[in-house]
């Protein structure tokens, strides 16, 4: 229940502030020889909702960023860049 | 897949009520209508019956079903799809209403304007209980 709210609570600022998200997720995943296929299986997810987060076309949930910054050994603030 | 055995319960129930809605229509107890929805009702029982036996044989095709479940952008699709359809159904009925009462067709004109207003309030009711939930 915190999670949820706490969630919503951070999109919504997000959404408040004008804010962009842009994210090394195909940087570091090329860099490392990680398939987006692998990563994909490896998150639960699709291997389209990869590409799409790569090419920006889709936020991740805080969960969803948060499992790829664990997955490649990282903060959260060095995957994913908050920009004004 | 959470429920298997209740899914396949419920596609067994639709192919039973196929079958009782069809077999009601040829002994000539109800009309064509209500067979024909049985017709429908088997073919809806068949065809998820095969996708759950796939789904319990075909490790591949549980784990693709699996993962499109619980992907979040396919989810995140899957809601902004219905928010756009009730927001184009709703215009669609604006316009219908206006359109119809031009052309005369007053009946499908009200019609027109029930169904749009009727989705309005849907919509105002879901907003209050989920505003509630979250």
């Amino acid at each position: 229940m915190v999670k949820k709210r706490a969630i919503i609570d951070v999109k919504l600022t997000l959404r408040l502030r004008g804010m962009n998200v842009k994210n090394r997720i195909e940087e570091i995943r090329t860099e490392r020889g990680i398939r987006q296929e692998e990563l994909a299986k490896a998150m639960g997810v699709s291997r389209q909702t990869i590409s799409s987060l790569e090419n920006g076309r889709y936020n991740p949930s805080i969960m969803l960023a948060h499992n790829i910054a664990v997955y490649f050994g990282m903060t959260i603030e060095e995957v994913f860049i908050f920009e004004e | 897949m959470r429920d298997y055995n209740k899914r396949i319960f419920v596609s067994l129930l639709w192919l039973v009520l196929g079958v009782v809605l069809i077999a009601l229509g040829t002994m000539g107890k109800i009309d064509d209508f209500w067979s024909g929805m049985g017709a429908g009702f088997i073919g809806v029982g068949v065809v998820q019956i095969i996708r759950y036996a796939r789904y319990k044989k075909d490790d591949e095709y549980k784990e693709k079903v699996d993962t499109a479940s619980k992907d979040e952008r396919n989810r995140f699709i899957a809601n902004k799809a219905w928010a756009w359809a009730g927001y184009c159904f709703v215009m669609i009925c604006g316009v219908g209403t206006i359109a119809l009462r031009i052309a005369g067709k007053e009946m499908l004109s009200v019609a027109c304007a029930w169904a749009g207003c009727f989705m309005l309030v849907l919509y105002w009711v879901c907003y209050l209980i989920i505003s509630k939930k979250y």
